[in-house]
């Protein structure tokens, strides 16, 4: 069931499996090295200045944002659609490469649900102060109040709630589900009584005998299933937020697919910048091959065609629905006018840069991999704000129409989730076995050379 | 305290399989692997099953296909039935959270299946253990109650024929 031919190296080097454990693990064993401290101080220091604009948010209101009547989504919303959408890449990677049989997963899987976790918070972050008067947050759960009232269940809003909550359930279930045994491992292997008495609460009594993996097997493919078509609802319905309102440049059908594509290939292009970090900093190039970092680039080339093409055609169905709102945006707001800008830094950096992963070489080279999948992290935060700004400062009214430029409160808060990521991110890195041991183990025999 | 099992130590998963085989040709009963990560032969070895899949789409179709339903249902057409644009209260739109909330019923409660029928959860007890089976070390566990003497000797000689680094007792 599980069985399946494994293609090339996944692990280099001939390891034992001792060996695996003892490489994996050499990041908490040892002293963490001053870059880590360094990155930790900057982190942290990104987090206290986004909390402390989510405070003043919260004391005075959003006021201090530069939303307007017009532009009522703001940075809060470009942010919170590309935190999901970076969100998505864990549970995209792990689950879809799962479902597929796909055993070059093992290395990098359980950093990327990592990232799905972190990011997926970042997010909620977001509609929470968005809404204003966080205090009443809970208001949008449908729970028996003195009021008599029940929640909309029409509204695209509260499906995002729904599927946000369990989103973040189910990927951060998956991820600890994953780590059990691995958190086993660590306990075993601690020689602090303390440190071994934490893992021991973490490792929830795992022993590693045969029903139990059976059942850990199981179980995992059925969350992990599950998850799959979980993380295709999720952005169809963020999709929908705008879809289903009648707005030009929103209301239109190639939404889901499209924010799907979009999450898929934020969240492949973070994992990329990721595992080029844990790979040279942690000296795991024997489980983060060469080929490993190419196969991702393959997959970038695909989606990012998909990007181009979706691109296209969001503004051929503009022109041939003779809807003048519609061609209005795109031709004179977003490919021409205010947002140009925005625009055209979006098509080169999703749909044109990413082509270079066509030459063996760009692809094959560490340096142009990080360099280009920030570069498609920056281009898919500009397709948020095309999305949710240019179609919004300029609506059917030219009285309506306004610009809109974030204040230092929203950059501040975003730069906070930047902080709780890379917080986040680092502790993992400290605390948690980087990439799933068992898992490295299961497919080693059959696939590593010297 | 008495011994109550007989342990075969190995280092390769290729030599504890064939040992499987041949203590079972020879009609033990294994109680027990131990491996540090799953290994598929085992399952099939020993015979093993779970209705843990089974179980999970009983979850999905009461709890979460019905069940959200049923409670989409009473609170938007019986309890208080919103009037949006003069549209039915019973609509298709319920089939979204519908989908969601199956998937988050059936994740939720195929979890707790998991970690009550392994008797797992945070802080339980080690039901056994033994330097290096999270790491490295295979063991096959063979029940010593109703064993002759010259059983555990023939028991021993089999696992070390095939590759067993140590015999243990525990």
């Amino acid at each position: 069931m599980y069985n399946k031919e494994v293609r090339g190296i996944l692990i280099q080097g001939n390891k034992s499996y001792g060996d695996i454990t003892r490489e994996v693990l050499a990041s908490q064993e040892t002293k963490a090295p001053l870059w880590w401290y360094a990155a930790m101080f900057v982190g942290s220091v990104m987090f206290l200045a986004g909390i402390w604009a989510i405070g003043m948010t919260i004391y005075k209101g959003i006021g201090l944002w530069g939303n307007n009547n017009s532009v009522a989504w703001g940075w809060a919303i470009i942010n919170f659609v590309w935190w999901i959408g970076i969100g998505h890449a864990g549970t995209a990677f792990s689950i879809f490469l799962l479902v597929l049989r796909q055993k070059w997963r093992t290395s990098i899987n359980r950093a990327a649900e990592a990232m799905t976790v972190f990011a997926v918070l970042a997010a909620g972050l977001f509609p929470m102060i968005h809404m204003g008067r966080i205090w009443d947050a809970f208001f949008i759960f449908p729970y028996p109040n003195t009021r008599g009232l029940w929640v909309n269940y029409n509204s695209p809003l509260f499906w995002d709630v729904v599927a946000i909550s369990t989103y973040l359930f189910t990927s951060a279930a998956f991820w600890y589900l994953g780590m059990i045994p691995d958190l086993a491992t660590v306990r075993d292997r601690s020689k602090s009584k303390i440190k071994k008495q934490i893992y021991h609460l973490m490792s929830f009594g795992w022993v590693g005998s045969a029903k139990s993996w059976l059942r850990f097997e199981v179980t995992a493919v059925i969350v992990g299933g599950l998850a799959a078509p979980l993380v295709i609802a999720v952005h169809s319905i963020v999709s929908m937020d705008f879809a289903t309102s009648v707005f030009s440049g929103w209301h239109t059908t190639i939404f889901p697919p499209y924010f799907v594509v979009g999450a898929i290939f934020s969240g492949f292009a973070m994992v990329l910048t990721l595992m080029i970090i844990i790979r040279k900093e942690f000296k795991l190039q024997d489980f983060v091959t060469d080929s490993h970092l190419e196969a991702i680039g393959k997959i970038l080339i695909f989606v990012s065609l998909i990007m181009g093409s979706s691109y296209a055609t969001e503004i051929f169905i503009a022109w041939f629905s003779g809807s003048e709102g519609e061609m209005y945006t795109f031709f004179h707001n977003r490919i021409t006018g205010d947002y140009a800008v925005q625009f055209w830094t979006m098509v080169t950096c999703n749909a044109i840069i990413p082509q270079l992963f066509w030459f063996k070489k760009v692809r094959t080279n560490l340096t142009w991999l990080f360099i280009i999948s920030i570069i498609i992290n920056i281009g898919m935060w500009f397709e948020r704000f095309n999305i949710v700004i240019t179609s919004l400062s300029k609506d059917f009214l030219p009285a309506n129409w306004v610009e809109y430029h974030a204040t230092t409160t929203e950059v501040l808060i975003y730069l906070g989730t930047l902080g709780l990521f890379i917080v986040g991110v680092l502790l993992f890195m400290r605390f948690i076995p980087m990439m799933a041991m068992n898992e490295l183990k299961m497919v080693n025999k059959e696939t590593s050379r010297d | 305290m008495e011994n109550k099992r007989l342990i075969g130590v190995y280092d390769d998963e290729k030599k504890m399989l064939s040992s499987i085989d041949s203590v079972q040709q020879n009609g033990y009963k294994i109680a027990d692997v131990i491996t540090p990560f799953a290994i598929e032969e085992v399952f099939e070895k020993l015979k093993l099953k779970s209705r843990i899949n089974v179980a999970a789409f009983l979850y999905g179709l009461f709890g979460g296909v019905i069940g959200v339903f049923l409670f989409l249902y009473y609170t938007f057409v019986i309890d208080y039935p919103l009037n949006i644009g003069g549209k039915p209260s019973l609509t298709l739109t319920f089939v979204v959270i519908i989908f969601v909330g199956t998937i988050l019923v059936t994740v939720l409660f195929t979890l707790l299946t998991f970690f009550i029928r392994d008797k797992k959860g945070p802080g339980a007890k080690e039901h056994f253990q033994y330097p290096g089976i999270t790491d490295d070390t295979f063991l096959i566990l063979v029940d010593k109650s109703g064993l002759s003497e010259s059983d555990v000797k023939g028991l021993s000689k089999i696992m070390t024929d095939n590759g067993a680094i140590k015999i243990d007792e525990k």
